[in-house]
């Protein structure tokens, strides 16, 4: 969201050029994503169940209010990226911005795997994962490992904002749905598995997408919550112990 | 967590040997006493509409007992209490508008509230943490869907003016009633929430906050304990729900949905979880910090200071403004014994 409303207030308010507003809007979300590990995440004291939900709460609604103070409280239609170009491709219809979506989504999925599972980088956040105490008495910088994590995932956020800006519009509350889902997919998935996570995302996707096709679009958001409380319910135990659970 | 930091969060050693057997007698009178004055003070000093307000706070006030008896005494995350303060108001809505009195209302929104917490709680035994808050948040979600998608029978988006309460000769459309009406149940539900510490579930609900297994391998019935914990959060944020309905007239899905849910949270959190007084101070700012912003013409930073509070309290004192006040009040303790030592 900071990286989208970032990169329409500098082209729409102050004439940049889209990309040059696209990557300031990206490299000032890392930048701040980056931050909060360091001004928030990494001073939650340990054995405080809930604290790092409550932080991260407090810090949500503090970024939802200053977007919201800073620019409006209204939705602004964002650059299209292709959206408005269409083809048809075997009786589908297709846009550009279908294409950008599949394209980056298919290099970031790869890009992450490879590294967490190809690289020694990889091997350091995942052992940092595990047991952070350990992975800092074998040698790994921990505290440097998280803030690049922080921002990396800044990278990947600000990537899907743009994306879903680029479909929608850009207001203080527009990833909040998104993000919802993603926690959903990897309250569901398991924080620390990868594919799962990312098949129940997909999953998710369709399901929404038939519930709304077959029951009519007021029946998305009921479908999507319904199925969470029912597989959280049923889901087997060891796929919702706590150990499996890692700071969000 | 180390027994150090569950000694810190509840005050054992000797401390807990006095919260165990309660206060004295003479305590008992100088807390009635204070809570007295300091109940009398707004429909004696102040006008109607802070009077309104102060009635709000009352109410707000049960609503945070309630999600503290859940995440500061039991450790469960609810991102839905909001949405069973939902479950309170429209259930009056639906009652009052059969003509029915507060008798019958109060009756049916513990019935549904209960009914909807059970909903809540039984499938979700096994979860807790963000996999709890994160079904908490579905159920408020479905919840705020159902209300939005049934406007003939809750009002819709529009939402729906409700009936005030009569009581004898109180109108809860008065705001001095009003707050008189609050009070009561407030009351009750205060006295309830702080001897909830020196009962047995008291204690069985810290013990599954600090450490589920610990609990369970001493022979405490966490299902049951999780459970009653769930229901009397679900009853405690019904019943401010009603008297939220009868105090403001009005009520909306807004006034129930995830950020409402979240503002309560912000409220345990700053006034101290785990703590009477703190639930207290936690309605008060949730009611009153908007209103002051609002006089000092800056309505839109009070979103502001809230998540930037609740992310900072979080972090600087975890045990809000009450664990504050503690700190503060041991460290002048710590240095009038140091200066009398040294005398």
């Amino acid at each position: 969201m900071i990286a989208a409303f970032s990169a329409w207030f500098l082209y729409s308010e102050h004439g940049l050029p889209v990309p040059v507003a696209l990557i300031l809007g990206t490299l000032f979300a890392v930048i701040v994503n980056s931050a909060i590990d360091y001004a928030a995440i990494r001073r939650i004291p340990e054995g405080r169940p809930g604290l790092d939900l409550v932080v991260t709460l407090g810090i949500f609604l503090l970024i939802t209010a200053v977007m919201q103070q800073l620019i409006d409280a209204n939705a602004h239609t964002f650059t299209s990226l292709g959206a408005d170009t269409r083809t048809e491709l075997g009786g589908v219809v297709v846009s550009v911005n279908d294409g950008v979506v599949v394209v980056l989504t298919a290099a970031i999925i790869l890009g992450a795997y490879l590294l967490l599972n190809r690289t020694s980088l990889g091997t350091s956040l995942r052992a940092s994962a595990e047991d952070a105490g350990i992975a800092q008495a074998a040698g790994v910088n921990v505290r440097a490992l998280r803030t690049a994590t922080w921002a990396a995932a800044g990278v990947i956020a600000a990537i899907v904002a743009v994306l879903v800006a680029s479909r929608l519009s850009v207001d203080a509350f527009y990833m909040t749905p998104v993000l919802i889902k993603a926690f959903i997919a990897g309250m569901i998935g398991g924080l620390d598995r990868f594919w799962l996570p990312l098949s129940v995302a997909v999953g998710l996707g369709v399901y929404e997408a038939l519930a709304v096709f077959l029951l009519g679009s007021s029946a998305g958001t009921p479908a999507v919550f319904l199925l969470i409380i029912v597989v959280l319910a049923l889901v087997p135990k060891r796929f919702v112990n706590e150990r499996n659970e890692v700071r969000a | 967590m180390t027994s150090t930091t569950t000694r810190s969060r509840t005050g054992t050693g000797a401390g807990a040997g006095a919260a165990t057997r309660g206060p004295g007698l003479g305590r008992k009178l100088t807390r009635l006493t204070v809570f007295a004055v300091i109940a009398a003070v707004p429909p004696l000093l102040f006008d109607s509409y802070w009077v309104f307000l102060a009635a709000q706070v009352v109410a707000f006030a049960i609503a945070t007992l309630g999600l503290d008896i859940l995440y500061g005494r039991t450790g469960q995350l609810s991102l839905a209490h909001a949405s069973f303060m939902g479950v309170g108001a429209y259930t009056t809505y639906t009652v009052s508008s059969y003509g029915y009195g507060p008798a019958v209302q109060l009756a049916a929104v513990v019935v549904v509230a209960v009914v909807a917490a059970l909903v809540v709680a039984v499938p979700t035994l096994r979860l807790s943490g963000l996999r709890l808050a994160l079904v908490t948040l579905a159920f408020g979600e479905l919840l705020a869907w159902v209300i939005r998608n049934t406007t003939d029978l809750t009002g819709g988006t529009q939402g729906a003016s409700v009936d005030p309460i009569v009581i004898g000769l109180l109108d809860s459309s008065e705001p001095v009633d009003a707050y008189l009406i609050a009070l009561v149940p407030a009351v009750i539900a205060t006295v309830l929430a702080a001897h909830l510490g020196r009962t047995q579930l008291g204690r069985r609900m810290l013990a599954v906050r600090d450490t589920e297994l610990a609990a369970e391998s001493v022979g405490v019935a966490v299902a049951r304990t999780k459970i009653t914990a769930f229901l009397l959060s679900a009853v405690y944020a019904g019943v401010a729900g009603w008297l939220y309905a009868a105090i403001t007239g009005f009520i909306a899905p807004p006034d129930f949905d995830l950020f409402a849910s979240v503002y309560l949270f912000v409220a345990v959190v700053i006034g101290g979880a785990g703590s009477v007084l703190g639930a207290w101070l936690g309605a008060a700012y949730i009611v009153l910090v908007p209103e002051l912003f609002t006089l000092a013409g800056q309505p839109n930073l009070y979103p502001i200071v809230g998540g930037a509070l609740l992310a900072i309290v979080a972090l600087v004192v975890p045990d809000g403004i009450v664990g504050l006040g503690r700190g503060i009040g041991r460290r002048v303790r710590r240095a009038r014994d140091g200066q009398e030592e040294t005398a």
